[in-house]
């Protein structure tokens, strides 16, 4: 296995004082394969706040930010995992995708034991009404932890994977189109696309509506919320 | 060795007041260094965070200099020279981050991740 050299504080020192431009910054994170940087870096402020979503109100489209401290810590997460779930236990919550994206690589590259710590966490993602590939990487995450031996977290995140949830567009479609909503269709948001097979809000026809309300169904029930590049 | 010490309400309100005005203090020289990276880089206004070790580190680096500059009694002897070098080092690193060319920096980075990822 390769061993990584540690960096000197001068090093990491003269590395702080180059990122004073955002794209240095993602250059820096983007490029970098040394787990040893880790620790420094975490010391000296980073690793620690991710971006928030930029809602974008004339648009009605949110912005989500990429963190590309979060794409180094799912690279290190096969090289140094130890290391990346004691930061991971660190970082707050956030609503940003990119990040739940990047953070659910980073379970799945390391041993299952320590990913199931996680499980909890990546259940608040879920509630987040916007997701982008966060459905596919927790399949994944589900079966690493189910064939692994950790029945009991495997179980905890299908359940909420699974979980069957009211529509949270139902009341506004009520309101707009007066749609009677029947209790299957209030329970299942499925049954509710049936009734309305554009997707489509009447509201959002005229570039109003929320970011939600033009979106395309995903799993969990929720949207999928046009993302705006935010490079 | 009493473990307690009391005192006047307005002699309480006043040592808050101090203590108010010390903290505003440091976060207004923050808040100027913030201000600096993203007058000069507009785009870092939107990934403040991003920015915060770097403005850290310009806030250290600078207080130390304000910390030699002002009179406070030492002799220049006292400075120590590695630690002058250091500093000077870093401020000039720092402001050419800030100002320089962008693949100027980008260059100087590379530098650092080929060391770094060998």
């Amino acid at each position: 296995m390769k061993s990584w050299w540690t960096p000197t504080p001068e090093q990491i020192d003269r590395t702080v004082a180059l990122l004073a431009q955002r794209e240095h910054h993602r250059h820096f994170f983007d490029l970098l394969e040394n787990p040893e940087w880790l620790g420094p870096q975490e010391k000296k402020g980073f690793l620690k706040s991710p971006p928030p979503p930029i809602p974008d109100e004339s648009r009605g489209a949110v912005a989500f930010p990429v963190w590309p401290e979060s794409r180094y810590l799912a690279r290190m997460s096969k090289l140094a995992p130890e290391k990346v779930a004691q930061i991971l236990r660190t970082i707050p919550d956030t609503e940003n995708l990119r990040v739940h994206d990047d953070l659910a690589d980073a379970a799945l590259a390391m041993p299952a034991e320590l990913a199931a710590e996680f499980v909890p966490k990546v259940i608040n993602w879920i509630q987040s009404p916007f997701h982008a590939l966060l459905p596919e990487k927790l399949g994944a995450l589900f079966s690493r932890l189910a064939s692994s031996g950790e029945v009991d977290s495997a179980l905890e995140l299908a359940k909420a994977i699974l979980a069957i949830r009211a529509d949270p567009r139902n009341r506004e479609k009520v309101r707009g189109k007066q749609v009677p909503v029947s209790g299957a269709a209030a329970s299942f948001p499925l049954v509710g696309v049936q009734k309305n097979p554009t997707h489509e809000h009447p509201q959002s026809r005229g570039g109003g509506g929320s970011a939600c309300s033009k979106a395309p169904l995903r799993p969990f029930g929720q949207c999928r919320a046009p993302i705006s590049e935010s490079r | 060795m009493p473990t307690a010490v009391s005192f006047p309400p307005d002699i309480a309100r006043l040592i808050a007041e101090l203590i108010a005005d010390h903290e505003a203090t440091r976060e207004k020289s923050r808040d100027a260094a913030e201000k600096l990276l993203i007058g000069l880089n507009p785009e870092n206004d939107i990934s403040r965070d991003a920015i915060r070790p770097t403005v850290t580190l310009w806030l250290d680096v600078t207080n130390w200099f304000m910390g030699i500059t002002h009179d406070s009694g030492r002799k220049d002897s006292v400075v120590d020279d590695a630690e002058l070098r250091k500093n000077f080092a870093l401020f000039e690193t720092a402001l050419l981050g800030i100002g320089q060319q962008f693949f100027t920096t980008t260059d100087a980075l590379d530098e650092i991740l080929v060391d770094a990822n060998s």
